[in-house]
């Protein structure tokens, strides 16, 4: 942002607001005041030229009419009196401020008397004396009305000039009284006119007889052409605006009778106005006084203005140089009093500043001092706590060097310091100093090149880390022997993680065996189970192919005399019975062996294959017979048909034969009867729950959350290895790959859930 | 500031209303208005001013009004130069004047540097023949004129005339005198004597006795009208039938008024024709008279068909050529009584009869 450099001072500003001011308003109500009287300044302007121009018409009417009275007078006196007394009367005539030459033509048109005015020239004039004026055309007006006749432009015959002339009739003769321009002009100037109006008089021809404003006028110019020559020809007497050579002006014209001339009386108008204009120098007369009155009027102000200013300025400029003291000057100008309370507060906050930066400086925990950043890098500065570590008083240190104290321990610390400071601006270095008492501490001391109020300066700060290293070194010995420590101790541990890792090992080939013992186990119980079930079926049949030999032999009896019908109907349902029987129970028979084999494949391969359940179950079942004879308890098996499996089925039947197995073998004691309850919900997702739950004894509260884990029976020592569910735990984790769970209410019954997906993760099986 | 806007406004206002008609044409008429050639300077702006009043009232040249500012040139040459220099300045697109060589002369050098055209209807005097100059003329030469005189005198069986000729108008009659006494004596005239003489001597009569001195059979006057009255009263006082003659310079209404009885019978040369019975001259004849109470001269005549000519010549160009070039390409142009063509030099020829003054009026013989 570019701040305006400070260019003028506060009166010039006021002047110009004062004089622009005053200007803009007074012209305006200049402006207004003319506009109002401006009209009023024509009209009463049109007024009088009007009165003007009648006036002027009536005077020249009245002196031509004097002047007609003379000649006419002179006109009884020649056709009474003799030719001399004429000559004097006419002699007379000339002599007063009218006729410059009167003649007297006789009616052959010769003149036969002369009389002028003129002193030079007279000789010219005399020569009219016998000069023939028949075609004088003023004559032949005189002739032709019997009367006076005043002439429109009249070349004179006598001067060849231009005139105005009065004919005159004697009855006999004509009398011409010439009357010079000059008269006419006479008496239209004679009264004290406006120095801005002009007057013509121009004849009935328009052209000019007398002009006020320029002589030269006369004879040349013809203002026929003047609009308003043609109204006042109408209308005797006329008013306007009319232009004449590309100026405007305001024109009355009266007309008189006799002579038949126009009497013109001219002003500016518009903004050339006499009137417009006198008041238009006044207003600028005025203006001109205003803006004067205000070039001096306003300094004066200004600078009553600016002393409350210059006052807070100069409080201002006593508290940055930092003198105390002095007043805020207060003032009655709202905005200035403010001005001076703003500063006083700003004064006193930067003191704060400065106080609270001296407080840090001074009280700071390090060591902070500052010094010149040139040799000899004498201390400016130092605050309490470079005092109380070197043991000087702060008079004795300021303005001396640290080698002049006697700082250093060792003189080549400061060179190497110094030598960074004026090459890198920076330095540290952990240095022994000496104290004021001459005892040593090992400083930590950093140094930076600053620049303060323009000049170059280091600050230095010092830190006593005597102690501080001291204890380092302390812990770094405590660190070394611990290290020692700790691998020794991580030594012992490898040890015996060693041993631990070889526990391990030999407790899970423990398992493994115990597993494979147990699988052996239940696989013996399984074959014991299908000798016992192929015993029935095969025992069956064998009798009934006995009692069919029986049949046999009978029939070869009966037929040795001869073949006897009922003997034959007799042999024929026995090979029937006897065969069906055998059939059936061979069947039977076959279907088990089926059926275990399969089982046994299942539990020794531990194939996968895709299975119906309830098929599967059901041969496992089958196994389980001999088992659950047994038992006091009744099986129910409820699996709906359909669920197709693609998975382990050894294994599951391994499941579910440990499961039926510990249900007899635990749920019932003491029981004299009870169920077990084999069932599966339809799958749902893609898992199938099978449950196995009986209505025995239930397993105590404090068992159930282990019966999963090894080694945990109710009958150890008795028949129960500890491990059956623990192993159909693993399998229906590793190998289903699903879970069992197992809830139990004591008194009432457990129930064992087999939550598996339909289809088996591929992966392992167990060994 | 508002004095300034209301200046302003005032200048607009003016501006404004101008735009609404178009600007006048202005054309200047500098002449002999006083003086001792007071008549003809008049009946020359008369002329002037007549046909600038007809042509305005027919709507102006190409809807432009003309302005006439007219310009005494007083009697003598300084009053002249101010008064040609005034119009100069007022930026005239021509000027009609003025009536006299010897005037004509004296200013045209300031309208030679302006380049502005001056169009003289009368002045005539050799001097100002066959020069490319800014100066027309609507008049032809003395030379011509006095040819005609000559034979006139001889034809009339005049042998010996004595001259007065006007030192006012010097250029102009010493051109005619030299002219007529070269013609004349050619023929077998003589010019017994030349009395110069001025127009402000108290007397004239020592010029006529000078004249009358040398036996003549005609007294021939170089001279204005209001002088050649003068002399011819002066001449009948003492000698009531010597015949006259006046140059055509003499040739208007002042010379009978002023000269009554004593002129009858004098013989001059007239430049139109008074007795013109056709449309045009009778219209303008009867304008004037309407309008100025009198008879036109010649020089009202020429003066009339110069700012014809001008005015013509402004319709035709319509700012196209410089105006002195477009003087001479434009033509022929109608005047008065004649067709008027200019030549390279801007001169022409014109026709002229000889009239007598009888009962007070120019009869033709």
């Amino acid at each position: 942002m570019m701040i305006p450099k400070a260019r003028w001072h506060l009166r010039t500003s006021l002047t110009w607001l004062l004089a622009v001011t005053s200007a803009i308003a007074f012209l305006i109500a200049f402006a207004l005041l003319l506009a109002y009287y401006a009209p009023q300044f024509a009209q009463q302007t049109q007024r009088d030229l009007t009165a003007k121009s009648r006036d002027l018409a009536a005077r020249s009417e009245t002196v031509l009419a004097l002047l007609q009275n003379q000649l006419e007078l002179l006109a009884l006196t020649a056709s009474v009196s003799p030719a001399d007394v004429t000559q004097r009367q006419m002699q007379s005539i000339v002599s007063r401020n009218g006729f410059s030459t009167v003649y007297q033509i006789e009616p052959a048109g010769s003149v036969i008397r002369v009389a002028s005015a003129r002193s030079n020239g007279r000789k010219k004039v005399q020569e009219l004396l016998g000069s023939d004026l028949s075609n004088d055309r003023l004559r032949r007006q005189v002739i032709g009305k019997l009367q006076t006749v005043v002439s429109d432009k009249y070349l004179s015959p006598a001067s060849q000039g231009i005139t105005v002339a009065i004919g005159v009739w004697t009855g006999r003769d004509v009398i011409i009284g010439e009357i010079p321009l000059s008269v006419i002009l006479n008496t239209v100037t004679e009264t004290s006119n406006p120095a801005d109006w002009s007057i013509w008089v121009s004849d009935s021809y328009g052209d000019l007889l007398a002009d006020t404003e320029n002589q030269n006028r006369v004879g040349a110019v013809n203002i026929t052409s003047l609009p308003i020559f043609a109204s006042a020809r109408n209308d005797q007497h006329a008013t306007g605006i009319a232009e004449f050579e590309g100026k405007s002006y305001n024109i009355a014209v009266a007309r008189s009778d006799v002579p038949n001339w126009y009497f013109f009386v001219r002003s500016p108008s518009g903004l050339r106005a006499p009137k417009l204009r006198t008041a238009i120098e006044l207003g600028a007369t005025a203006l001109v006084s205003l803006i004067l009155l205000s070039v001096i009027l306003a300094p004066l102000w200004a600078s009553r203005m600016a002393r409350p200013i210059h006052a807070v300025a100069g409080q201002a400029r006593r508290v940055a140089d930092g003198e105390a003291g002095g007043q805020w000057p207060r003032s009655p100008v709202i905005e200035l009093d403010a001005l001076a309370k703003d500063l006083e507060r700003m004064a006193n906050a930067i003191q704060e500043r400065e106080q609270e930066l001296e407080v840090i400086f001074q009280f700071s925990p390090v060591g902070l001092l500052l010094t010149e950043n040139v040799a000899p890098f004498a201390f400016l500065r130092a605050n309490d706590t470079t005092l109380r570590l070197l043991g000087y008083e702060r008079d004795e240190i300021l303005g001396k060097n640290g080698t002049q104290l006697g700082l250093w321990a060792d003189t080549a610390d400061r060179d190497r310091l110094v030598a960074d400071i004026l090459s890198k601006q920076a330095a540290q270095a952990e240095v022994w100093l000496l104290r004021k008492d001459g005892s040593r501490f090992l400083a930590f001391i950093q140094a930076r090149v600053v620049l303060l109020g323009g000049q170059a300066r280091t600050i230095w700060v010092a830190e006593d880390v005597t102690e501080l290293r001291q204890i380092e070194r302390e812990v770094r010995e405590l660190n070394i022997e611990l290290e020692a420590r700790v691998n020794k101790r991580t030594e012992e541990l490898r040890q015996a993680n060693h041993q631990l890792s070889s526990t391990l090992e030999n407790l899970q080939r423990a398992q493994s065996e115990l597993v494979r013992s147990e699988k052996l186990a239940s696989l013996g119980s399984l074959v014991a189970g299908v000798a016992h079930e192929l015993n029935t079926p095969i025992g069956n049949g064998v009798m009934a192919l006995s009692t069919l030999r029986g049949a046999l032999k009978t029939f070869r009896e009966r037929s040795a005399d001869g073949l006897k019908r009922s003997a034959l109907d007799a042999f024929v349902d026995a090979v029937d019975t006897g065969t069906n029987i055998a059939e059936r129970n061979l069947q039977r028979a076959a279907e088990l062996v089926t059926g275990f084999k399969q089982v046994a494949a299942d539990q020794t391969s531990s194939q996968r294959r895709s299975f119906q359940l309830d098929e599967v179950v059901n041969e496992i079942i089958l196994t389980l017979r001999p088992t659950l004879r047994h038992s006091v308890a009744e099986l129910m098996v409820d699996i709906p048909s359909g669920i197709v499996m693609d998975s382990y089925p050894g294994p599951l039947g391994q499941i579910i034969t440990n499961l039926i197995g510990n249900a007899t073998m635990h749920a019932f004691s003491e029981r004299e009867h009870g169920t077990i309850r084999l069932f599966a919900s339809p799958p749902e997702d893609g898992r199938l729950r099978l449950m196995i739950a009986d209505d025995g004894i239930g397993i105590p509260g404090e068992l159930l959350p282990r019966i999963f884990d090894p080694f945990v029976t109710s009958r150890m020592g008795r028949g129960g290895t500890g491990l059956g569910l623990h192993i159909a735990h693993n399998i229906a984790a590793q190998v289903l790959g699903g879970n069992i769970t197992a809830s139990s209410i004591v008194g009432q019954g457990t129930t064992f859930e087999l939550d598996i997906p339909l289809v088996a993760p591929a992966g392992r099986s167990t060994g | 500031m508002s004095l300034r806007t209301a200046a302003a406004l005032l200048i607009a206002a003016s501006l404004l209303g101008a735009c609404g008609e178009k600007e006048p044409l202005r054309i200047g008429f500098i002449g002999e208005l006083s003086g001792t050639s007071a008549d003809l300077g008049e009946s020359g702006r008369n002329g002037a001013m007549l046909a600038v009043e007809r042509i305005n009232e027919k709507g102006g040249i190409n809807g432009r009004r003309i302005e006439l500012l007219i310009r005494d040139t007083g009697s003598n040459a300084d009053s002249a130069r101010r008064a040609a220099g005034e119009l100069l300045q007022s930026n005239v697109l021509a000027v009609v004047g003025p009536m006299t060589s010897g005037i004509t002369d004296a200013i045209l050098p300031q309208y030679d540097s302006a380049r502005t055209v001056l169009i003289s209807p009368t002045a005539s005097a050799v001097k100002l023949f066959g020069r490319d100059d800014y100066l027309f003329r609507i008049n032809w030469t003395t030379r011509d004129n006095a040819i005609l005189y000559a034979r006139h005198c001889l034809a009339k069986g005049y042998k010996r005339v004595s001259a007065a000729t006007n030192l006012n108008n010097r250029l102009f009659s010493e051109s005619w005198i030299q002219e007529f006494k070269h013609a004349f004596e050619l023929s077998g005239g003589s010019v017994v004597g030349i009395s110069p003489f001025d127009s402000g001597a108290e007397s004239l009569q020592p010029v006529i006795d000078d004249m009358l001195g040398a036996k003549p059979d005609l007294l021939l006057f170089v001279a204005n009208a209001g002088d050649s009255a003068r002399l011819a009263q002066q001449a009948r006082k003492v000698n009531a039938g010597i015949p006259l003659m006046a140059a055509e310079w003499a040739g208007t209404d002042q010379l009978i008024e002023l000269g009554g009885k004593a002129v009858e019978g004098l013989g001059l040369l007239q430049q139109f024709d008074i007795t013109d019975q056709s449309e045009r001259f009778v219209d303008f004849r009867e304008r004037f008279a309407r309008r100025y109470g009198r008879e036109p001269a010649f020089a009202s005549v020429l003066a009339h068909d110069a700012v014809t000519v001008l005015a013509d010549t402004l319709k035709r160009n319509d700012g196209r050529r410089p105006l002195k070039a477009a003087l001479v390409e434009q033509g022929p142009f109608q005047g008065l009584q004649e067709t008027i063509r200019f030549d390279a030099n801007g001169d022409t020829r014109r026709q002229a009869r000889f009239a007598t003054i009888r009962d007070g009026r120019y009869t033709h013989e």
